[in-house]
């Protein structure tokens, strides 16, 4: 089945080598003159195909947010950037805020997303998640691309929907020798982050920086999915905790002389959070709640020769995590669990991930690249692992009290996965009078990894393998406009939890017939300069997804699900402009997306004929205004009407207690600050400036759904020293 | 497969001798097309080009400045296969750092129309008087450099941020056109 495509490539390849060699030599010099200086002044991307290139010329549909962008705006997560984008709509699933985006759902796993850090995949070793929310502190980010679409052709699995590439702080972003602080106090939330940055010729640069933020977050009374009644009979309601606070610290040294190109990072990111009502939707009796731990030390080596640049990277990630569940509360069942079920765990797990890429350049502004990744997970036990209920009894007796039950993922205890990848591109360079540019490639990815059968304890062996090609066509129709047309494939391979969670009420691996998830994408998209302020860009795509991977309602075991086909529209209108002392920036943008159809292995669900548990259409303005000390900034982020699936709607009193679609909404956040002296700046910034507490569907048939989270009001203050 | 991918792991990481670069700074290669690109603004260069524009790079003494100075020498040398100036020919010299007399005379003798500062910002006012005598239109990436010199390729958040000195400049022998001047941000009139 990969044999096609690959053919497709390699003649695609060898097509491309042919024309840039056809044109080498064959054109006159081209004079400066020619090139517009604004476009070179702006700073180039590298999600797109690993290399510096021209947004407008990148083969990718790419927005890339600024330093100072994010300050000015008061992000505080790289969610609200996500959500500030063309067509990412803000979603919910469980405790997790998430990014769903060209009308695919997100839910908790969260790993149709790859997150970059410095270029590195830093996605979860567990569940391959994005952590998008509090977990990932964007006060150590100088610098946010994010690629809409597939990207497996470059960086492998998990590149599905898109790619978010974060760059940390160099000490030249804080002048050299500074210390910057800030502070945020709110009516629910406060954080505090700390930046020190120092460069010296013989030392090296360093950036040391810390993050500490926690809110009371959004409790509230709502019915959950027990179906419990109240003294009228009418549906309980329950608070939904939702507490959460975040601790991380970066450092990072930059050498010089002698250790140039040598960089080492090093990023321990502590996330805390109630758990809403829990994994299986019962409001809990007791507290509870999880512990995130993620420590990741990363060294890279970046040198250039004259015929090639060698980029390098070696990264270890340690994740670990405590759970403490109350999974049903005291009497449920009808009394069958009459000291309610608790799932206690401390585990970790440790990912070792390398690679090595060479980049060449080829005449008129081509590239060649060939690369190489290795990553290897390994789990070893856990350190607490406790039921009060027996997991392995599909009757689910209870036990009197907690016992230790085996390892969460025994299936793999001590046997380490091993993922490979090779994967190489060509960007041919101005073709045809620079009118065309081609960018050809393609990447296999292999899985491989033994583990122990739960059926029978026998030892057995199981291997995933991937070939994602990709091909991309930009043309310069006009000097101020730009097309683009793009095919790619993108995967995602099953997750360790997928595959060999074991002995646990949250979930259940299925290591025998899960295949991985695929998408076809088909995109177009425009870049057109319509003056020296305003730039239009847009796109339109249609995305083919199948085997998309999720739980058996019933029996909550894990199958290769949906399958469906997308088509969609994304259009951003951004200007700058300035006029005397006033600046003004921001973006306009309008997205829409439409099932053309979909396919579910299984009845418990209903397929559709309409696009659900997302809206079809998602609108968004921003702007930020700069006059000598003042800033101000808004953002208004709105949704059209999201639908259920008739499953949803299955049981009539949950039905009653929520409606059978959301209706559109509309809220947005302001900000103003003021900067005194050289040294201090003080700031307001309200969230959720409508105070729409807008419904965010949970996509079960449960008596409840998330909210967008109340006005809050903020005062900051920043000192820069 | 797996031996292969591991085999070309090892091999790539030990495959390259010396040399290096920074991986967050601006590459020689963006901010040499900026400086030509400027070149072409100048309503003089034509008179002081003569047949071909010549860019010298002035490096300095330490490893910073000969990195800096061998980046942009390979970068020009590179663009100058595929680019004119105002329809002339791209040259490019390694000029090492001396003093005032002493480098006013290098660049004369190259017929240097631009001279790019691969030098530390406390050298920049001797750079200054060389590149005045010479009539050489000087370039840096140095903030604080641009209280002497010419033209400053800053690095911005998201951008790179020329800035220039309008007396340099005109001390320089240049005179920059208006559509130059409105895209940058004037820090010397």
């Amino acid at each position: 089945m990969t044999r096609l495509p690959a053919v497709l490539a390699v003649v695609a390849l060898l097509a491309v080598v042919h024309a840039a060699a056809a044109q080498t030599g064959a054109e006159a010099k081209t004079d400066v003159a020619d090139l517009d200086l604004e476009g070179l002044l702006d700073l180039d991307v590298t999600t797109a195909t690993r290399i510096d290139q021209p947004i407008e010329v990148a083969p990718a549909t790419i927005s890339v947010i600024t330093e100072d962008r994010l300050r000015d705006h008061g992000w505080a997560t790289l969610n609200e950037v996500l959500w500030s984008l063309p067509g990412t709509v803000r979603s919910q699933d469980y405790e997790r805020r998430l990014v769903s985006m060209r009308g695919s759902f997100q839910p908790w796993n969260h790993n149709r997303l790859l997150m970059l850090v410095d270029g590195v995949p830093m996605n979860d070793p567990e569940t391959g998640s994005a952590w998008t929310w509090e977990a990932m502190p964007l006060f150590v980010a100088r610098r946010v691309e994010v690629l809409r679409g597939p990207g497996s052709a470059t960086y492998g699995g998990n590149a599905v929907l898109g790619t978010v590439a974060v760059d940390t702080l160099v000490p030249a972003d804080l002048g050299g020798h500074h210390v910057q602080a800030r502070t945020s106090v709110g009516t629910r939330t406060a954080s505090l982050d700390v930046v020190a940055a120092a460069d010296d010729p013989a030392d090296g640069g360093f950036v040391a920086g810390v993050h500490v933020t926690t809110t009371a977050g959004d409790k509230h009374l709502v019915a959950d999915a027990s179906g419990r009644v109240d003294d009228t009979g009418q549906l309980a309601r329950f608070t939904y905790q939702d507490e959460r606070r975040a601790v991380a610290l970066l450092l990072k040294w930059i050498g010089h002389g002698r250790a140039e190109g040598l960089t080492a990072m090093a990023l321990h990111q502590d996330y805390r959070s109630e758990l809403g009502f829990g994994w299986w939707d019962w409001a809990a009796d007791q507290p509870q709640h999880a512990t995130d731990r993620q420590t990741t030390l990363q060294l890279r080596y970046v040198r250039d020769r004259g015929w090639a640049h060698l980029r390098t990277a070696l990264q270890l990630q340690r994740r670990g995590y405590s759970y403490d569940l109350r999974i049903l509360p005291a009497g449920a069942v009808d009394g069958t669990y009459p000291d309610g079920v608790d799932e206690a765990v401390r585990t970790s797990f440790d990912k070792l991930f390398a690679s090595s890429q060479l980049i060449g350049d080829l005449p008129r502004g081509g590239s060649w690249l060939v690369g190489a990744d290795y990553s290897g997970t390994l789990y070893r036990g856990d350190d607490l692992h406790t039921l009060s209920a027996n997991p392995d009894d599909p009757a689910l007796p209870p036990w009197d009290g907690s016992r230790p039950v085996g390892g969460l993922y025994s299936p793999v205890d001590g046997l380490p996965m091993h993922g490979f990848a090779g994967y190489g591109q060509l960007s041919t360079g101005g073709l045809l009078g620079r009118r065309v540019e081609v960018t050809a490639g393609g990447r296999v990815d292999v899985l491989r990894y033994r583990f122990r059968d739960p059926a029978d304890s026998v030892l057995r062996s199981g291997s995933y393998q991937r070939f994602s090609p990709r091909l991309a066509l930009v043309g310069h129709v006009a000097d101020a406009l730009t097309v683009k047309a793009m095919v790619a494939t993108a995967f995602r391979l099953p997750t360790m939890v997928e595959l060999f969670a074991s002995h646990s009420l949250t979930s259940t691996g299925n290591p025998y017939d899960l295949e991985a998830e695929t998408e076809r994408t088909y995109e177009v998209a425009a870049d057109w300069k319509v003056n020296d302020d305003l730039r239009l860009r847009t796109n339109a795509f249609e995305v083919v997804d199948d085997n998309l991977i999720d739980y058996t309602p019933s029996d909550g075991l894990l199958h290769n699900l949906f399958d469906s086909r997308r088509f969609g529209i994304e259009s951003e209108l951004s200007f700058a402009t300035r006029r005397g002392p006033v600046e003004v920036d921001g973006w306009v943008s309008y997205a829409y997306t439409r099932l053309i159809e979909e396919q579910i292995e299984t009845p418990e669900l209903s397929t559709e004929t309409r696009l659900t548990w997302v809206p079809a259409q998602v609108a968004k303005l921003g702007a930020r205004l700069v006059d000598g000390p003042w800033r101000g900034t808004i953002e208004v982020y709105g949704q059209g009407r999201t639908f259920r699936r008739q499953t949803d709607l299955a049981t009539p009193a949950f039905r009653a207690a929520r409606p059978d679609s959301l209706a559109p909404w509309v809220d947005g956040d302001v900000t103003v600050a003021r900067q005194l002296g050289d040294h201090l700046r003080l700031g307001l910034r309200v969230t959720g400036l409508l105070d729409t507490r807008a419904p965010v569907p949970a996509t079960r048939d449960v008596g409840f759904d998330y909210r967008v989270e109340p006005r809050e009001v903020f005062a900051t203050v920043a000192v820069d020293e | 497969m797996p031996r292969l991918i591991i085999s070309g792991l090892v091999a790539l990481a030990c495959g390259l001798g010396a040399g290096s670069a920074g991986a967050d700074s601006v590459p020689a290669a963006k901010l040499g097309v900026i400086v030509l690109r400027v070149l072409a603004y100048d309503h003089t260069l034509a008179s002081r080009a003569g047949a071909a524009v010549v860019v010298a790079v002035v490096e300095g003494a330490d490893d910073d400045a000969k990195t800096c100075a061998a980046d942009m020498t390979a970068a020009i040398t590179k663009l100058a296969a595929e680019l004119t100036v105002s329809k002339l020919p791209v040259k490019v010299a390694r000029v090492a750092m001396a003093d005032g007399k002493g480098l006013t005379t290098a660049l004369t003798r190259l017929h240097a129309v631009a001279a790019y500062a691969c030098v530390p910002a406390a050298q920049a006012a001797v750079l200054a008087r060389a590149t005045r005598a010479a009539q050489a239109l000087s370039f840096t990436v140095d903030h604080d450099a641009v209280a002497s010199l010419a033209i400053g390729l800053v690095r911005a958040a998201d951008k790179i941020e020329i800035q220039v000195n309008l007396v340099a400049a005109r001390a320089e022998g240049a005179q920059l056109s208006a559509p130059l001047l409105r895209i940058a941000k004037v820090v010397q009139r």
